[in-house]
This record gives structure tokens, sequence and C-alpha cells, in this order.
């Protein structure tokens, strides 16, 4: 049973958990729960650990879907079964009905401790979520680290907003007042506004817009994020707000809210907008500043040159949409415009980013700029370490030139893995050559245990027989040190390449101990990696030394022979 | 294909959580917190000891410290919380030796009874070591803490001291909302007159509990000059404007966030002077709608001539406008309200967008709530329905103010129904007869 399956928790186990039975996730939930109880445990574990997931999800990956659909699954089989249901929120603890459905006391993870910190002490859930609904609420429930208090969008604001009709959100009316004395009156009877001036009045009638004009109206204020043109408007009016000579109003002063309304434009959709919010702010840099604001030139530079800075070039790539294969145009441009070294500023995302989506939306973009600067792609690569360097691999093997593709060739044997790995992949999907081939033995001989399994079915593929020498060398120097499986590795691809000229080799392999003992000399390794290399050899002459080695194999070597004969039987060996 | 199976839906969900989620600056804010805990800590330590020098050097690292967190944040508060010392919801973090010095404030916080400590600007070191005096110092009487630390750091600007005491109820009864909303306007002009920035999430929860009521008694929310509260001019025309605005909104068809958004930026919108009130009311981080579009409205709102702006400016401004014409105000005599309309009707398409216009026109009637008329057979009465419909329009319900019979004083008329025998005949002047409001919407 998959991990969120509905199913859990409501097949027959019993009326009441036992003593700390685990949840889904391996932590025990509360002792005496029933089936119902449990399952919905279980559901709400699932909702929390999805909303606290969904950021860094990817939306094209099936799993990633698959776990969200498990979650909504889950819920909507729980709330199917126990009807609507009233959610008591206290730090650490969901309750239901005076009962303790779950607790969790850690203050960033659990729901029930976010939400309640957040005013929300009730939260009412009706069967009939559908996932799209359910999509709202997960994005209604993440967790925000943007949203620092005072947030006016805080989750209570966020669940009213979202209109869910099978969610109810009770929550606290607001946080606590001041106290002590009492601020002076701010308008008293005073208003700062006038009177309209309008002319001899006219009778009314009524008049009807019609519902598509309605709608247009309507769409000028879209629900979620506030328009392009909004953002572009408020820039519009602060700009003229910073010339009037009543307001005296300097750019520093309103330089934080530019900068939101600068990074609020650093999207793929809105790069537009963006040029023209930086043109705007260009403009600043060489006009004359009022003398109010002397420092406005400077202020204005120093707000652009920071949009090439490292989070603001993150920003945008998390906006790229990940269905891409190449980065556009539009992204490229703005980069040109808005970075003093575009493949420096990109760079600089990878190290701490653990999305998937940025980090091959930055790869694509770093593929774009270092084709022109493979030498300093290079040495970025030498001095990174890890997923970094692994990324890098990958852009320079995307590069597709010959300097680049012998770069990523040699680093197959890398001490890092996460790079050797990268280097292996890129080497299992390129053509054949010499160079690769080169690059495959020594990955081989430099790499772990566990890797060298992996690199041998890349040598099988290559079909060069030039790698039965080299890899019986190994065996001779180095069979001491070999585990017996590693010799049946070896000796399953020096067979699969030799095939029948090499047989006789294989059989120097397996030579009988003196003095009629039953045995062969020499090690383990090198005695298994004979054997399974005549397993894979067709014709009789293979298979008589096989039958030759049963009869002469002692216990510790029988096992191998048998099971290279099983081998051979499977594959077919007689009648290739 | 919808929810979880449409990628590009789920794409943007998990976009605009992944933008929402900075972990990076929460984690910088969140040191830098730790780092002033301890520092305000051991000031008050190091004034309970009472030597000067250490004390100076503490406040000398406090202050910048500070500065650097009111800037991004707009307002920092400290909270001693369930799980430890929280600054604007983050949860602080202690390195080993921090530790003490955290403590030490938790619990100096909890002494004085403090629910929250909020910090409104930068601090300069006398202020820094006053404050921290303060909380070295023995705590009021218990019930009071709070209230007398308040009292002594009156005069330090941007420090706040945040009770439960002063915190009114929940909104229950049918005036609640009104009376809430207003509350919550004097606060917000209050604090923008000292500097601060307003409690915007309690102005957006009166604002969406203002919503439901209007939804809920449309008539009284379309009639501000029939509300029986006592309020100043200003405080009746400001209210009196979001209320038609939100009316107007909801006509309109916008959803709950946009008529929040709406209610919230009505309520700011005479904050002046204006470049003060932008930055003020800017400082919270974060450029999300409902800032961007309060901000926005109160740019173009204040524009001169008939600027004509975005959605809820254009829509704002007609609800203002009316307001502006039909509230008495000092030196200015209210205008009836048919007079009012009948002026902004003929400036439609020139000062007023003509669809918005028109809808608020079906919404107001020919006759709008609090319109004084004469009826055809000499009684007067007051209108207290909207336009209801195209056949009603011209038709509204209405009170009986005055007649022959005293027995017909107060009686409720459909003039729909009564269209055979009876029309209104002429507007009257406002005032030109006494209303008793209260009685008015209690029967």
């Amino acid at each position: 049973m998959a991990p969120g399956d509905p199913r859990a928790g409501l097949a027959g186990d019993g009326a009441t958990s036992a003593p700390g039975a685990p949840a889904d996730d391996g932590a025990p939930l509360p002792e005496g729960l029933d089936a119902a109880q449990r399952a919905l445990a279980r559901a709400l574990r699932g909702l929390a650990r999805a909303a606290c997931d969904l950021p860094g999800l990817d939306p094209r990956a099936r799993a990633d879907r698959g776990q969200l659909q498990a979650a909504h699954a889950a819920l909507a089989a729980a709330l199917g079964a126990s009807g609507p249901v009233d959610i008591e929120l206290a730090p650490g603890r969901l309750r239901l009905a005076e009962v303790t459905l779950d607790t969790d006391s850690d203050p960033e993870r659990s729901l029930a401790t976010r939400l309640h910190h957040e005013g929300v002490r009730r939260l009412c859930l009706s069967p009939g979520l559908d996932e799209a609904e359910f999509l709202a609420l997960l994005e209604a429930l993440s967790p925000s680290f943007s949203r620092l208090q005072p947030a006016e969008d805080d989750a209570a604001a966020r669940l009213r907003q979202a209109g869910l009709p099978h969610v109810r959100v009770v929550a606290e009316p607001g946080p606590p007042g001041p106290v002590g004395p009492e601020l002076p009156p701010g308008l008293a009877d005073q208003l700062p506004l006038e009177r309209p001036e309008l002319g001899a009045p006219a009778p009314p009638k009524w008049v009807e817009p019609g519902p598509e004009r309605r709608a247009g109206l309507c769409a000028e204020v879209p629900p979620g994020e506030a328009a392009a043109a909004e953002v572009l408007a408020l820039f519009g009016r602060l700009l003229a707000l910073l010339d009037d000579p009543r307001e005296r109003a300097t750019l520093a002063s309103l330089a934080p809210l530019v900068s939101e309304l600068r990074d609020q434009l650093l999207c793929e959709d809105h790069l537009e907008s963006l040029a023209r919010l930086v043109d705007g702010l260009a403009a600043l840099t060489s006009a004359p500043p009022p003398e109010w604001d002397p420092a406005r030139a400077a202020t204005a530079r120093t707000l652009v040159a920071s949009l090439g800075a490292r989070r603001q070039v993150r920003r945008l790539l998390r906006t790229m949409a990940r269905e891409q294969r190449r980065p556009p145009a539009a992204v490229l441009a703005a980069l040109d415009r808005l970075c003093a070294d575009p493949l420096a500023a990109v760079a600089s995302v990878l190290p701490d980013e653990r999305n998937v989506g940025v980090r091959v939306a930055a790869r694509q973009i770093l593929e774009h700029y270092g084709r022109a600067r493979l030498p300093e792609m290079q040495q970025r690569f030498l001095s990174a370490r890890g997923q970094v360097a692994s990324d890098l691999l990958r852009v320079m093997a995307g590069l597709g030139d010959d300097a680049a593709t012998t770069f990523v060739v040699q680093q197959s044997a890398h001490p890092d893995e996460a790079v050797q790995d990268e280097a292996v992949w890129h080497l299992s999907r390129m053509p054949y050559s010499n160079t690769v081939g080169r690059a495959l033995l020594a990955a081989f001989r430099q790499t772990t245990r566990e890797r060298r399994a992996r690199i041998l079915e890349l040598i099988v593929r290559t079909r060069d027989r030039r790698f039965v020498d080299l890899l019986a060398r190994h065996v001779d120097e180095h069979a001491r040190e070999l585990t017996p499986d590693e010799g049946a590795g070896i000796g399953r691809v020096v067979g699969l390449l030799g095939g029948p000229s090499t047989i006789d080799r294989w059989r120097q392999w397996l030579v009988p101990r003196p003095a009629g003992a039953r045995g062969f000399e020499g090690p383990l390794a090198r005695q298994v990696a004979a054997l399974l290399a005549l397993a894979e050899i067709p014709g009789e002459e293979a298979a008589e030394a096989l039958g030759e080695a049963f009869d002469q194999a002692d216990d510790v070597a029988q096992p191998w022979v048998l099971g290279a004969l099983a081998q051979r039987e499977r594959t077919g060996g007689k009648s290739r | 294909m919808s929810g979880l199976q449409d990628v590009r839906q789920l794409r943007t969900a998990v976009m605009r959580a992944a933008l929402a989620d900075d972990r990076e600056s929460a984690e910088r804010l969140r040191e830098e917190g730790g780092r002033l805990v301890a520092l305000l800590g051991g000031l008050v330590r190091q004034c309970r000891l009472g030597s000067e020098e250490p004390m100076r050097a503490a406040a000398q690292q406090l202050v910048p410290v500070l500065a650097r967190l009111v800037e991004p944040l707009g307002v920092l508060r400290l909270e001693p919380g369930e799980a430890g010392l929280e600054m604007n919801g983050l949860l602080l973090r202690f390195r080993p030796e921090e530790q003490a010095a955290a403590q030490q404030l938790a619990q100096e916080l909890l002494r004085h009874q403090v629910t929250a400590l909020q910090v409104h600007g930068a601090l300069d070191e006398a202020a820094a070591l006053v404050l921290a005096q303060a909380l070295a110092d023995p705590a009021g009487r218990p019930g009071r803490a709070a209230a007398a630390l308040a009292e002594r750091l009156q005069g330090l600007g941007p420090l706040q001291v945040l009770g439960r005491s002063a915190e009114p109820g929940p909104a229950d009864g049918p005036d609640d909302a009104w009376q809430g909303a207003l509350e919550h306007l004097r606060a917000a002009t209050a604090a923008l007159a000292a500097d601060r920035l307003p409690d915007v999430a309690a102005l957006r929860g009166a604002a969406a509990r203002l919503a439901a009521e209007t939804a809920l008694r449309p008539d009284r929310a379309l009639g501000p000059t029939l509300w029986p509260w006592r309020m100043q001019p200003g405080e009746h025309v400001l209210l009196g404007a979001t209320a038609l605005g939100l009316r107007l909104g909801q006509a309109l068809g916008l959803g709950p966030a946009a008529l929040e958004d709406l209610g919230v930026a009505s309520l700011l919108q005479a904050a002046r002077p204006l470049a003060a009130a932008v930055r003020r009311l800017a400082s919270p981080r974060g450029a999300h709608t409902g800032k961007v579009r309060r901000l926005l409205a109160l740019l173009e709102l204040a524009a001169p001539g008939a600027d004509a702006g975005h959605l809820p400016s254009r829509l704002l401004r007609i609800a203002r406008d009316y307001a502006l014409l039909v509230v008495e105000r000092p030196g200015q005599p209210r205008l009836a309200p048919p007079m009012a309309q009948g002026m902004m009707w003929a400036a439609r398409g020139q000062a007023y967008d003509s669809d918005l216009l028109a809808i608020f026109v079906q919404q107001m009637g020919l006759y709008p709530p609090g319109s004084l008329v004469e009826l055809s057979d000499g009684r007067a009465a007051v209108v207290l329905s909207g336009g209801r419909d195209a056949e009603r329009f011209a038709w509204p319900r209405v009170a009986v103010v005055r007649s022959p019979d005293p027995g017909e004083a107060r009686a409720r008329l459909d003039l729909f129904e009564e269209r055979e025998r009876l029309r209104p005949k002429r507007v009257l002047a406002p005032g030109s007869l006494p209303l008793d409001l209260t009685a008015l919407w209690s029967e």
C-alpha cells in the first residue's frame, strides 16, 4: 500500500489503534484512535506534508503529481467516510471533538502550529473537495517565509480569499491591541479631500453596461498577483511623486518599494514591463536631480545594478516554464541588460539552489553563455564540487563541440562521485570513439565498486574487443582485491566481447591444482571471471570447458560453476 | 482537465508558493533577530549592574542591528510566544553564548506582562538605553504592568507596547461591523499621523466584515446620511465612501480578495502627506497584491483632475465624490442625494467611468437612500432603498416622516406597489425635516 493511500488506516486494522502505532511516515499516531480517526489523521498529515512540499515540487514529475493525488485521495476518502469535520487547531496539536488526532512539536512543519500562529482556530472540511480546490487549499496552506508579520495575507486571509466551498476557517479577530496612552487622533474632523467641482445635474437613468463589459471591468483586478500593468502604473505614480515639489520625496526613501516592484516584475511573463521599469530608473540616472534629492542618480544606479544580483536572477529563473528546452530569447535579453556578467550571475545561483526546475533553467542559460567562454566554464567546473560541478559538466556536455566533449569525457574518472556519475551518463549517450573508450576504462579503474557494474554495461555496448585484453589484465593484476561478484561481472563482459577465440585464455585461469587435488589455482575472483566468460560464449567448446570445470571444482568454486551453467542455459549459450 | 492533472495549473501554484517561500531572507532575519535579542537582553542586564561604559557599548552595538531589521520589516515585533521568543512570527534561535541574554529578555517582557513590543523605526543610543532601563526596572502592579511600561516609553516615538486589554471584541451584532471599521479607521489614521505603520491586517479584517455586512444590508450601505452612529465628518465621509465603494464592487461582481483590497484602500485614501504615507504603508516587506493596489489607489485618487486610473481608483472616485457631496462638513452643507447623483451623472464619461457610474446609479436608484421626497399626496418621506431593478428604479421603498395623520408617521411604503395612486412629487432639501435615525433602522 503506497504512502498516502486512502485505504491506509481504513483497512481492517481493528477498532482502535495499537499504542504508538506508526502513521505512514513512521511517526506514531496518538493512542486510542478508531479507524476513521486514524484515516483522517493520516490524511491531514498528508495534507500538511503536501503543503510543505509544494514550493519544491516539479509539476511535470509524475511522482510529484502522484504524491499530491495520493494526498487528495486520502483526504477525500477520509472525509467521505467521516462526513464534515471541524478540526480544532492548537500549537502542535490537531483535535477533533476532544480527541487529539495528531501531534507535531516542530513549529515549522506542524500545520496546527503554523495555522494557529496565523490566527486560525478551527478548520472545517466537508466532503466533495475536488482536485482543483485541493490545490488551492495547498497553496493557501503552503509555508511562506515572505509573509512575515505584520502580514495581511496570513493563512486566515488566504483561506478566506481563496473562496473554497468545502473549507471554512474560524479565525481570531486580530492581534492584540496597543496598551498605554492613546495616540493623538489622526483625522478628527479634518479631511484632506476636496469636494468635486461639478456642473449642473442631469437626471440619471437606468443604463445596463452588459455582462461582457462587466466581466471586462472585473478582469482589470484579476485574483492572485497584481497585474504587471498595476505594478508599472504604481511605479509611474512614484516617479511623479518624486518630482512633486510639495512632497519633496527622495528616491532613497522609496527605494525599498521600488525594489519590490522591480522584483515583482522579475518573471518570465513580465519582462517587457520590467524593461520599462528599468528604462524609468535608467532615466533617473541621467536626469538632473531636484534640489531636495541630490543622491537620486546614485540611488537609481544602485537599483538598476542590483537587478543582476544572485537573488534577483534566481527569482527570474524560478518563474521560467520548465517545459522549455531552450531559454526564451526574452529572458536572455533581460539578463544581457540586467547583469554585468550574465554567466557569472546565473552560475552564482547554482550552489544554494535545491529546486530542480531552477537548476534546469540555469543550465540552459549557462549553455547559451558558455558556448563562447569554454575555458571559463572549465575553470568554474574545476573549482566547483558535488552537484554544482555535475551541473556545470552537463552544461559543457550540452555545448557539443569537440573541446567540450573531450573535457566532459576526461571527467569520468573525477574523484567527486556526483561529477563521475554525470560524466558517465554523458559517456553513455555519446557516439563511441577511442576517446570515449579510454574514458570508460579510466572510469572503470578509478571508480567505486558500486559504479563499476554500470560502466561494465557501457563497455559491453561498445562491442570493442580491445577491452578484453584490458579487462583481463585488470583481473590479473587485481584478482586478490576483487570480490567474486566483481569477477563475475568482468567475466560476463570479456566473454561477450571476446567470443570463442578467447576460450583458451579463460581455460588458463582455471588451472587444476597439482597432485590431483580438486579446485583451481589462483584467486577465486579470477576463477569466477573465467567461468562467467565461458558461460557467455556460444558453442560446444565453451560448454565443454565448463563441464571440465564442473568436474574439477572444489566446494568453493562449484556453486559458481553451477551458476555459470545456469546462466548459459538462460542466455541460450549453446545455440548462439 | 483541472487541478492536479493540469501541469500548467500546477506549475502556477508551485511557482507562486516557491516565490513566497523565501527561506534565505527568513534565515537572515532570524539570525539578525537573534542577535538583536541577545544584545537587548545583555543591555538590560548591564542596566541592572549600572556600569555605564558597558551599557553605552552595548547600546552602540544594538542601534545598527535594530535599524537593519526595521528597514525591511516596516515594524519589528518581538513577542514571547509559546515556543520561545518570536520576531514578526519567526521563532528566533540563539547561539549557546546568546541563550542567557535571550532568556533574560523574554523574562523581562513577561514580567511586564507585555504580549508584544513593537518598534516602528530606528532608535538612537539614548532611546535604546531608556528602553533597556525601563525593562530592567520593577514592573507595575499586576494587570497594569504593560500599560505602566507603555507610559514610561511614551515619547520614544517608534516604540509601542502591545497587550490584549485594548482589543475590541469580535463583531457579532449588525452594528459591530460598522463600529469595528470606524475604530480601525481611527486607529489607522492616528498611527499614520504618528508616522507608524497602521495595523493593515486588522484593517483588512474590518473591510472583510464590512463587505459581508454591506452584502447583507445593501440599503444601509447606500445611505450614509441615514447612519445613526456618532462620528466626525471626516470619518463619516471615509466610512461612507468605503461602504458605497464596497457595494459598487459587489454589484460589479468583484471577488472577496478584491473587495478587501478596495475596502482597505478606501479607508486609507486620506492619508497625508502622500510621500510619508506611501513610505510608511509600503514598509512591510513584499509587494503583494493588496499593497500594490492600495498604494496605487492612494496615489491615483490624490492625483489632480479626473485622471482615469485603474479600476479600484475609478470605482472609489465615484464612491468618494458622492460621499463628499452628501455628507455635511464644516462650511460645506450637504447636498440632496438626487442632486449629488445628478451632478455626477452629468459628468459621466468625463470625470467618471461611464459604466461604473451606470452600475452605481442602478444601485442607488433615481432617489438614493437618504433622499427626502414629497409625495403626490402631500406627505413627506425618506427613501430607504436603492434602485432594486430597472422597473423599480424610480419607485423606492420609503418611510413616511411627515403626514397630516399622526398615525401614519413612520409608515413604510413601497412606492412601486403604490404607483397607481402615489408618486414622488419633488425632492426636499436635506435637513428640512427632523429624522429619528435610530428609530428609522430599528423598525
